[in-house]
């Protein structure tokens, strides 16, 4: 199963961030705490909705995967090319939050197969994010 | 109260973050046990944020004749958290 201690185990090594698990689903979410946001004065963390996540469920082999990207503009391009080329669909791009700076988007993500592959292919649009952007 | 009103208003029904799982839970503010009360519902107050989810188990979705489980992003949740002066905010989405 997908919500097994072993996958469990597996899935967060894969992704580098520990998660979760409701029920049959495991769920796994990361901060930008490198994106400093603010509302009113408010902190946006994690906790207030500025978070990238990854809920697998199913079974190792038979596994699916839903998700949120939360990116910076310039991350945008390349989390889209990197799910694209992992077999991830793409479900919405999006804003949340309007009027802050720095603009934050955020992606919605759908994926089935193998846990592992789905893993590294969320790990694949993880490894995108907080880096400065490359001159094209 | 009117922020009160304003959390309960804020709740969406959008794919979007739910169950943040089990979490060490710092002394929930007076007031937000109020909000609680107020919705129903419980919560956890964490990093400064008292948060609600509101899952809709009521929901059977499919994605391509597969069931979907309700963590999928089939839920709505209230969020807020103190502005610099004071006052609660909640995001928007």
């Amino acid at each position: 199963m997908a919500g097994s201690p072993s996958r469990r185990a597996a899935t967060a090594k894969i992704i580098g961030h520990d998660g979760e698990q409701t029920g049959p689903v495991y769920k796994i979410t990361i901060g930008r705490p490198d994106i400093n946001v603010r509302e009113h004065g408010a902190v946006i963390n994690a906790r207030m909705g500025l978070n990238t996540w990854a809920a697998f469920a199913g079974t190792d082999a038979d596994a699916m995967v839903a998700g949120d990207v939360a990116m910076l503009e310039h991350e945008v391009t390349p989390v889209l090319k990197a799910l694209c080329a992992n077999g991830l669909n793409i479900v919405a791009i999006h804003h949340h939050m309007t009027d802050v700076q720095p603009v934050v988007i955020f992606l919605h993500y759908y994926g089935t197969g193998p846990a592992a592959k789905l893993a590294a292919g969320v790990r694949s649009a993880v490894d995108l994010l907080g880096k400065a952007p490359s001159s094209r | 109260m009117v922020w009160l009103r304003r959390a309960a208003i804020c709740m969406t029904v959008a794919v979007g973050l739910l169950w943040p799982g089990v979490v060490r839970a710092q002394e929930m503010p007076g007031e937000y046990k109020t909000v609680l009360t107020a919705l129903g519902k419980g919560g956890d107050f964490k990093d400064g944020v008292l948060k609600v989810n509101i899952p809709r188990s009521d929901l059977r979705v499919t994605i391509n004749q597969r069931p979907a489980p309700t963590p999928f992003g089939f839920g709505g949740w209230i969020a807020l958290t103190k502005g610099s002066d004071g006052e609660d905010y909640w995001p928007r989405r």
